[in-house]
């Protein structure tokens, strides 16, 4: 039997190490050839940065709200004349929604903290089913005050994103939202987390773009900036949220779900089960590391390990992708022995994508965070 | 029986042996046995990614180091120096027991299943039980577990943290009353280091009875500030001082030290602008020996602030980059950084660049 630890893989990163770089084998040491704040002198970070932001980051939750948009423009149509065909369109919509939202979740840095947006729009996971629990009160209860975005922004953060609009179209009694009357309270509330991702999303836009906001903080780095003193900092915050994502991505996601086999698997810890978009989610996720790369202009500076980076994403995107054509419920896919197997084959890209970015492009940059500066205890 | 060099000196001593005119070899004796005697414990990652736990003296040699099976945290040393327990980092489960009159590991524990060590701890003052700060994750319940160190460090009970994620907690000077910093925030081991709960996490300080486990008093941290988790804290004289990690908006300016007293609400140590730089994080908070002065690092924003503990003023902000771990010493306070270095009065008295020193580090002095 195959078993997977939570820990990386010594065997997988020395090989890694080999392949793409034997020079660089052996763990990070801030300050290796570097200055004090692990910069080299003539590194010019900011038309990196820049071009992060312009071309992967606002584009992302640009698409995001258009998405969201079109969400609630088929869902006011469902609530309008219910019937099966408007409610196949409506859950088509969240295809793309899933989508749009997984490409700009590894963005949690500054307007995606700011009033726990991050939370707002996708509150997960959710251990004990909290967001379950609020969203089926909310509907039993017709609560009218989740019917105004405003007053839904201010009630909990479980009931006004990704997972609570997953709900109302794809959870329990989810098929009467066809056959009940026009403008019924769940159809209702559909549209406005719908209107409430538009809005959060929207927040989060106009705090990067705004003359003193994060796009601002990000460029115009210095000791008097309260979040980045230098160029190198917020590079090194770009390689975080990269280094995370896939991390999250196979450790939080996969491994936590798939587990030893496929009698331990928990299939529905896994986030947009209920819609089956879970192997959707997971490319999208990918596939926004890979357009920080190739997009934000990250890989100019280290093309090699990027090629490297996009060969190990691209092949986990495959093993995806091959599942997601099967068309099978997740729930009873990950249950599959062959399935299963595939999801553990994702794992081993996955690790050596997390090298890449986690260890190889920041100690070939110099941007290696310290040992006390990871996640704080 | 072997006896070590310490309890062979000790027991020279009490007997009475060493008498006047046997000074000049006892003053040579006593600055070999100084030599070789425990002054720090941390943990450190090695260069080949492995992690261990290692006794420094004085001078900053090593004296002796112990493999660990992952990342550990703190060290809680017994009142007579003879033990030092080394906690694993969260959401790890083990308990190494180091011997410091031997040099050498004496054992190892485990908290129940459903429950994992948030990495600190402290000794009672007779030195026969250990607190530990745990996680009872299924039941989202902060726990202080404590174990029989006469009998083999067994598990013999536990007390409530009266809240969510105590991440450290310390006997004040009565001996009774137990400081804990529930830092209020949700996690589990099925995702690991991930927080659960940011958007409602409430932290907040308890006092609980050692004798009994009762909560004597509480105090939570103002709404506004609902999102600095409450993590490290040290006594000194009559208040606690504490330091956190805010987990909203980063552009926040917010004061990441505060100090408190039973029966007086948590107050923050200066301004929010005086943090600037520390990248919202404080790693460690420290006393020096007679109370006058506390240390907190700032390892993301590699610096150390030093406070006046009366006026609650800022005395001087050192630079070391990557420095977490912060003890007391004779004539101030010893810090370790990531980078293989430990400082006293801004020189190095270890440095070994294939290690990074771990988060935390711990006198014996």
């Amino acid at each position: 039997m195959i078993t997977f630890s939570f820990k990386s893989k010594p065997n997988t990163r020395r090989h890694l190490s080999k392949i793409i770089s034997p020079a660089l084998a052996g763990i990070v040491i801030v300050g290796t050839a570097v200055n004090a704040w692990g910069q080299t002198p003539e590194t010019n970070f900011k038309p990196i940065i820049k071009q992060t932001i312009e071309k992967a980051i606002l584009p992302g939750y640009k698409n995001l709200t258009r998405a969201a948009k079109a969400q609630e423009s088929d869902l006011t149509k469902l609530c309008e004349q219910p019937n099966k065909e408007n409610l196949a369109k409506a859950q088509q919509a969240f295809r793309p929604l899933v989508a749009a939202w997984s490409g700009v979740e590894m963005y949690r840095i500054g307007p995606a903290i700011k009033n726990n947006r991050q939370e707002k729009l996708f509150f997960w996971p959710d251990r004990k089913s909290i967001g379950l629990r609020q969203v089926r009160k909310l509907i039993d209860t017709q609560d009218e005050t989740a019917l105004a975005t405003e007053t839904l922004q201010k009630k909990s953060v479980a009931v006004q994103g990704m997972l609570a609009l997953e709900y109302v179209l794809f959870g329990k009694n989810a098929e009467a939202l066809a056959t009940s009357k026009p403008k019924s309270y769940r159809c209702d509330y559909g549209v406005n987390i719908a209107k409430a991702i538009q809005t959060t999303g929207q927040e989060i836009i106009d705090d990067w773009a705004s003359p003193s906001g994060y796009t601002t903080m990000m460029l115009d780095t210095g000791p008097s900036n309260p979040i980045y003193r230098s160029d190198t900092e917020v590079m090194q915050d770009l390689l975080r949220i990269s280094s995370e994502m896939i991390q999250s991505t196979r450790d939080l996601k996969i491994l936590n779900t798939i587990k030893e086999s496929p009698e331990k698997s928990k299939p529905k810890r896994a986030p947009f089960w209920r819609s089956n978009q879970t192997l959707h989610a997971y490319q999208s996720n990918l596939k926004a590391v890979e357009t920080l790369f190739t997009q934000g202009g990250l890989g100019n500076l280290t093309s090699r390990h990027t090629q490297s980076l996009s060969f190990e994403l691209g092949q986990t995107n495959t093993f995806l992708m091959k599942l997601e054509k099967e068309n099978i419920a997740w729930e009873k896919q990950v249950k599959q022995t062959k399935s299963h197997e595939t999801l553990s084959f994702t794992l081993i890209p996955l690790e050596g994508a997390h090298y890449i970015v986690n260890d190889l492009i920041p100690e070939k940059l110099g941007l290696s965070l310290g040992f006390n500066s990871l996640d704080g205890d | 029986m072997s006896l070590s060099r310490r309890e062979f000196l000790n027991r020279i001593a009490a007997s009475g042996v060493l008498a006047t005119g046997q000074l000049p070899f006892a003053s040579f004796a006593q600055a070999e046995a100084s030599s070789l005697q425990a002054a720090y414990v941390s943990t450190l990652r090695k260069a080949d990614g492995q992690y261990a736990a290692a006794v420094i003296d004085r001078s900053g040699n090593l004296i002796f180091q112990e493999h660990l099976d992952d990342r550990g945290h703190a060290t809680a040393i017994a009142p007579n120096k003879k033990f030092a327990v080394v906690f694993a980092r969260r959401p790890g489960r083990f308990a190494l027991v180091l011997d410091l009159f031997n040099n050498q590991r004496h054992l190892a524990f485990s908290p129940p299943l459903d429950h994992h060590f948030y990495g600190h701890g402290f000794f009672s003052p007779d030195g026969k039980l250990l607190y530990a700060t745990e996680n009872d994750y299924e039941n989202e319940r902060g726990i202080i577990g404590i174990y029989d160190t006469t009998n083999s460090f067994a598990r013999i009970g536990q007390y409530e943290s009266y809240g969510i994620g105590p991440h450290e907690a310390i006997l004040l000077s009565d001996g009774i009353t137990i400081a804990i910093s529930n830092g209020g925030i949700i996690t589990h081991p099925d995702y690991p280091r991930q927080k659960l709960n940011l958007a409602s996490m409430e932290p907040q300080i308890s006092y609980v009875d050692r004798r009994d486990g009762k909560l004597i008093a509480q105090s939570k941290l103002p709404y506004e500030y609902n999102q600095l988790s409450l993590r490290h804290m040290s006594a000194a004289k009559d208040h606690i001082w504490i330091g956190g990690q805010y987990e909203g908006d980063p552009s926040n300016s917010v004061s990441l030290v505060a100090t408190h007293r039973i029966g007086e609400e948590i107050k923050p140590v200066s301004g929010g602008q005086t943090y600037l730089g520390m990248k919202q994080y404080i790693g460690s908070v420290s006393v020096n020996i007679d109370g006058s002065l506390v240390a907190t690092t700032a390892p993301k924003g590699n610096k150390v602030a030093i406070w006046n503990s009366k006026t609650r003023e800022l005395v001087k902000t050192l630079s070391h980059v990557d420095a977490g771990g912060v003890a007391p010493n004779d004539r101030g306070f010893t810090i370790s950084d990531g980078q293989g270095n430990l400082w006293q009065d801004n020189k190095t008295i270890y440095h070994d660049p294939e290690i990074a020193w771990d988060n935390h580090i711990s006198s014996a002095i």
